[in-house]
């Protein structure tokens, strides 16, 4: 019974150790900011589609950010990769929105009647 | 040892239990897992197999990393993660294939542009020199028609100069009349020329022989006003025929020449004296420029 009891304390010590030694996801965060800076600036906001993931993006940053403070460290790093690829999605619907509506101002362009002088 | 045997059996169970639960979950997959292995069936399915296979394989690897975890640790938030971040991957994938179609579209639609573009310059130059090449062919056209004019304006005053030599040439409204001695060309009161005449002649018929399409020729015939009225008119009527026979004869168009008598009218002295009814016998050769010549050409 007594080893029983050593070695159900060894278990628990090990897990209480395992967490705490899982570091705090500072590079990982520092990624998924800059992927939704990126956004912004190539203009996701103004592209609905964008808008909603870089939306996401922002509040799981949050999140994780909320996680890192609680030193739920492992969470707080899958939170930052979902909002990394949350961003990524975003910055890529926006040159997908931007490129489209190139192409439509060209042939517009190309087909628009010569302007009188 | 009861006690012991009651532990290792509750251990067990816990074990089985577990095992259970664990088995039961990964029956039952995560609704993010399901939307994963969709997104990643429907990237699959796409343009982004053929434009993005790269991001296709790394959402592949992602999602497979998922389903390994479900299969390792169940619905967990790991697993879920996981499997969100496998989704994301795969609409990456997509999106991306979408934005390289576009790109390729956009290329090409500039270069159709580009090459539109090209093929109407080519084809306004074309214009231009093909217009250039009419207006130097006019140009050139018009200077060997000035200079057809100038040669024949030559030719004519060449002829004329030629004439004055051999007989008296004036300008008159009615055109160029060339007065010849009707003593020189006929013994009194016939019309037959004279041989001395016809030298002169040959002169004047090779003068007008050199005149342009878009003159007419007539030749009068003038006696003085001794004789009979109906006698000169007669006489001067057949010295201007034979006159314009002798032309014909000598290389002067027909068409052109006609012949006219005016027996004793139009005197050009006075008939009183044997000078001016000398003067007066005469046979002048009018040319002039005939009037529809112009609109034939």
């Amino acid at each position: 019974m007594r080893t029983l009891v050593i070695f159900g304390c060894a278990v628990v010590s090990a897990v209480a150790m395992g967490c705490a030694s899982y570091p705090a996801p500072t590079e990982h965060l520092a990624n998924s900011m800059a992927a939704i800076r990126g956004a912004q600036e190539v203009g996701a906001p103004q592209v609905p589609q964008a808008a909603l993931h870089l939306k996401l993006a922002e509040d799981q940053v949050a999140q994780a950010k909320e996680l890192i403070k609680d030193g739920k460290n492992e969470r707080a790093d899958y939170m930052t990769l979902r909002a990394y690829n949350d961003a990524s999605l975003a910055l890529a619907l926006t040159r997908e929105e931007q490129a489209r509506n190139k192409g439509k101002q060209a042939v517009e362009q190309r087909t628009a009647p010569p302007r009188a002088p | 040892m009861t006690t012991k045997l009651r532990s290792v059996m509750a251990l067990t169970g816990l074990g089985l239990v577990l095992g259970a639960a664990s088995m039961g979950c990964a029956s039952t997959p995560p609704p993010a897992l399901l939307d994963a292995r969709a997104a990643y069936q429907h990237a699959s399915t796409s343009s982004a197999a053929e434009l993005t296979p790269a991001q296709l394989h790394v959402a592949q690897q992602s999602l497979a990393l998922a389903e390994s975890t479900f299969e390792d640790e169940g619905d967990s938030d790991k697993t879920r993660d996981r499997a969100y971040v496998a989704t994301r991957k795969a609409e990456l994938a997509e999106a991306e294939a979408r934005l390289v179609a576009i790109e390729k579209q956009n290329a090409e639609a500039d270069k159709q542009a580009s090459l539109d573009q090209q093929n109407k310059a080519a084809q306004t130059r074309d214009q231009l020199n093909m217009t250039k090449e009419q207006l130097a062919a006019q140009s050139q056209q018009m200077e060997a028609e000035r200079a057809a004019r100038a040669d024949a304006e030559r030719r004519a005053k060449e002829a004329t100069d030629a004439l004055a030599r051999v007989a008296a040439v004036k300008q008159e409204p009615r055109g160029v009349v060339i007065t010849l001695s009707g003593s020189v060309l006929f013994a009194s009161g016939k019309s037959e020329l004279l041989p001395a005449a016809q030298s002169k002649l040959n002169e004047v018929a090779t003068v007008l022989a050199k005149q342009g399409d878009d003159k007419k020729i007539v030749v009068e015939g003038y006696t003085d006003s001794q004789g009979a009225d109906a006698f000169n008119q007669t006489l001067s009527e057949s010295r201007a025929a034979s006159v314009r026979t002798y032309l014909t004869n000598h290389g002067v168009d027909s068409s052109k020449i006609t012949s006219q008598g005016f027996g004793k009218g139009s005197p050009v002295a006075d008939n009183a004296s044997p000078e001016g009814r000398a003067n007066n016998r005469r046979v002048e050769i009018v040319i002039s420029p005939a009037a529809k010549a112009s609109s034939t050409n």
